[in-house]
């Protein structure tokens, strides 16, 4: 074989090499950074966790959650607005049963998003909202009587941010 | 690297080879340099500190004051000759954090919380000053 004609082989060869581990490491590294932050699970158990800490208090279930006109973002200082706007990211549910009788209630406006998560446990599609449910048993003081009340809590979100571009 | 060597004076052997280890490493110094500003450019770094930021905030009660470490996106903010005063903006109405570290544009993310905010820069720290809410 020709050395000269090996020789611009190989060069050939090697810059082939060279371009295709330069386009595998920036096409990697465009992909890793392209990726987005989820924090919508975490930002759900957060959420959830708000509005238990504030409905509860050294295990008990706070009376005012039963008064007319209780509005459980207001007393949480949630913003209701993000919640009841059209086309809300976030979905907010709160109820609470005596013995398995639901006696307190609370759903936002945005009911398609909690059944997209619900349906995302069973049936696989593309970007699902993300949630956090939570189950807690609190105590409860009616008439000198004691007793148990499940609070179950709800947070879906399908909050994604925004890229500000300026012109 | 049987290729570089011929049949001729060492020390026609020896420039081609040098030239190639030379060129070698250029590209790969390039390659290195292509993956470390991209792993510290802006747009990376205001996602993350709007949504830290949110998430800090939707996790506090009212009344709380939090001071955040933000050493590394000043370094960012100062790459891009971006004044710091001019990064951090809140959104009252919309609950909006945005991070904003080029002229180019930022990122913005909601905290749920109705407490309100304040925003201040002390040196190396921005201190998250959680609004009052609703009467205890």
């Amino acid at each position: 074989m020709n050395k000269v004609g090996g020789e611009k082989i190989l060069s050939i060869w090697w810059f082939f090499v060279l371009a295709l581990v330069s386009a595998g490491v920036v096409g990697g590294v465009f992909l890793f950074y392209s990726f987005d932050l989820d924090v919508r699970e975490v930002e759900s158990g957060i959420m959830v966790n708000r509005v238990y800490d504030c409905i509860g208090s050294n295990g008990f279930l706070r009376e005012d959650v039963f008064l007319d006109g209780f509005d459980i973002y207001e007393y949480c200082d949630i913003n209701k607005e993000l919640f009841y706007k059209n086309g809300s990211e976030v979905y907010l549910e709160v109820e609470v049963f005596d013995l398995g009788e639901l006696v307190f209630s609370n759903y936002s406006r945005n009911n398609d998003l909690k059944k997209s998560y619900d349906i995302s446990s069973e049936v696989e599609f593309k970007d699902p909202p993300k949630g956090f449910l939570g189950s807690e048993v609190f105590l409860y003081r009616e008439d000198g009587e004691i007793k148990n009340m499940d609070v179950k809590v709800v947070f879906v979100s399908d909050q994604k941010g925004e890229s500000l571009h300026f012109t | 690297m049987k290729i570089f060597f011929s049949k001729k004076g060492s020390s026609d052997i020896l420039a081609p080879v040098v030239i190639f280890i030379i060129l070698n490493l250029l590209f790969f110094a390039l390659l290195g340099y292509f993956v470390f500003r991209q792993s510290s450019s802006a747009s990376l770094y205001e996602e993350m500190y709007a949504k830290k930021i949110a998430l800090l905030v939707d996790n506090s009660r009212c009344n709380t004051e939090i001071v955040f470490d933000i050493l590394k996106l000043k370094e960012v903010a100062e790459k891009n000759n971006r004044d710091m005063l001019s990064v951090f903006d809140f959104d009252e109405s919309n609950g909006e954090i945005s991070v904003k570290l080029s002229s180019r544009g930022g990122y913005s993310y909601r905290s749920f919380s109705s407490c309100g905010l304040e925003l201040e820069l002390v040196e190396n720290n921005l201190v998250l000053k959680i609004g009052e809410g609703k009467d205890e």
